[in-house]
């Protein structure tokens, strides 16, 4: 007897429903998987174990991976948060700059304009600051820091930027005082951050560590602001005035910002 | 008889190699899915054998039940999914593509 191919389709199909049928509705499908599972075994954990290292090999890499753009991420915040510090630390110095400036009370006694040292000249006793023609600033404006100490005059102003030529320079000269004494006598700069009080009086009696500020005199700076002290006399007999050695008040290294008087 | 023992010996190597060594390499779709080897096996010999023959209905028999004895699915799952499989190849390969044989070049 031949069968058609139809009819053996058929059978397959209800003989593989049969088969299906019994190893899921009876135990027997646990009995064969309990067999593949026990000769399968030994493979499975071989290749358990190399997917195992594997795949942890290729996780430590990405882990790396993730690492290195941390890492770049945290470096970029701390490059943030440092600039922050910093702009922090400069308002912290501008505050404290005020605050000392606040309690001699200069605003009340001039009108005053606060600039940011950009730049320094030692060599020729100028500072380049960041206020110019535009923010009212004009030539001879004196300059002071925050203890009432004379720095120096306005000298070049452009728009944003001006030149303050120090005391110390060369071409500055003003008329001066020791205030306890009401000795009088005229300021020269000698450049190199060094001051010379001449024209004293050879009968004034001077003595080292009095302090010297300005006279009203020369008109240029207001009366009473500090100069510096008495660091040195010259006197000589010969000549008809003595001489002294001032150390200026203010410390060109720490000078960061200053006020100009723009009208006393 | 040799070929059906070549087949199966694959895909059961096939079938362990997915279920111990590709499961640590589940990269697929937020580390969800695995990459079904014996699917992807099943799906080209279906695709390359020649329609007349049988190896591609077999190896999608062989690979389901190897899938299914890995599997916490009821038996005949994956067996029914592949062999559907195999045999829809077969027929869109039948139906709707014309492959030119080297004999037909031949001819013509």
């Amino acid at each position: 007897m031949k069968l058609s191919p139809k009819l053996k389709i058929s059978i397959i199909i209800l003989f593989l429903v049969v088969f299906f049928l019994v190893l899921n509705l009876t135990n027997s499908s646990k009995t064969i998987k309990n067999f593949f599972y026990s000769i399968s075994s030994p493979i499975q954990k071989t290749f358990w174990k190399a997917g195992d290292n594997i795949s942890g090999f290729l996780k430590a890499i990405s882990i790396n991976r993730d690492s290195k753009n941390e890492i770049d991420n945290l470096k970029l915040t701390i490059e943030e948060l440092r600039a922050e510090n910093n702009k922090l630390r400069e308002l912290k110095q501008e505050n404290e700059f005020l605050r000392e400036s606040l309690e001699i009370g200069l605003e009340k006694e001039f009108q005053l304009s606060l600039a940011e040292v950009i730049g320094k000249d030692i060599s020729e006793d100028t500072l380049l600051i960041n206020k110019g023609s535009n923010d009212g600033i004009s030539e001879n404006f004196p300059v002071i820091n925050q203890r009432k100490a004379l720095i120096g005059r306005i000298g070049t102003v452009y728009k944003d930027f001006s030149k303050v030529v120090l005391i110390s320079n060369k071409e500055s000269f003003f008329d001066a005082e020791i205030s306890e004494k009401e000795v009088q006598g005229i300021i020269k700069g000698k450049g190199g951050n060094k001051l010379l009080l001449d024209l004293i009086p050879l009968a004034a009696e001077i003595n080292k560590g009095e302090l010297v500020t300005t006279a009203s005199l020369g008109g240029i700076f207001p009366k009473g602001l500090l100069v510096g002290e008495v660091k040195e006399i010259m006197k000589n007999d010969i000549q008809p005035f003595q001489q002294a050695e001032i150390e200026p008040s203010f410390n060109l290294g720490n000078i960061k910002i200053l006020f100009i008087i723009t009208n006393f | 008889m040799k070929k059906v023992l070549i087949l199966a010996i694959s895909l059961y190597i096939l079938t362990l190699l997915q279920t111990s060594f590709l499961i640590h390499f589940n990269i697929f779709l937020n580390n969800y899915w695995v990459f079904n080897l014996v699917l992807v096996t099943v799906f080209l010999i279906s695709f390359f054998a020649s329609y007349y023959q049988w190896q591609g209905v077999m190896a999608a028999f062989i690979g389901g039940f190897f899938l299914d004895i890995f599997s916490e699915n009821f038996f005949g799952f994956y067996i029914l999914i592949l062999v559907i499989l195999s045999l829809f190849i077969k027929f869109v390969l039948k139906k709707y593509v014309q492959i030119p044989s080297i004999k037909s070049k031949a001819v013509f």
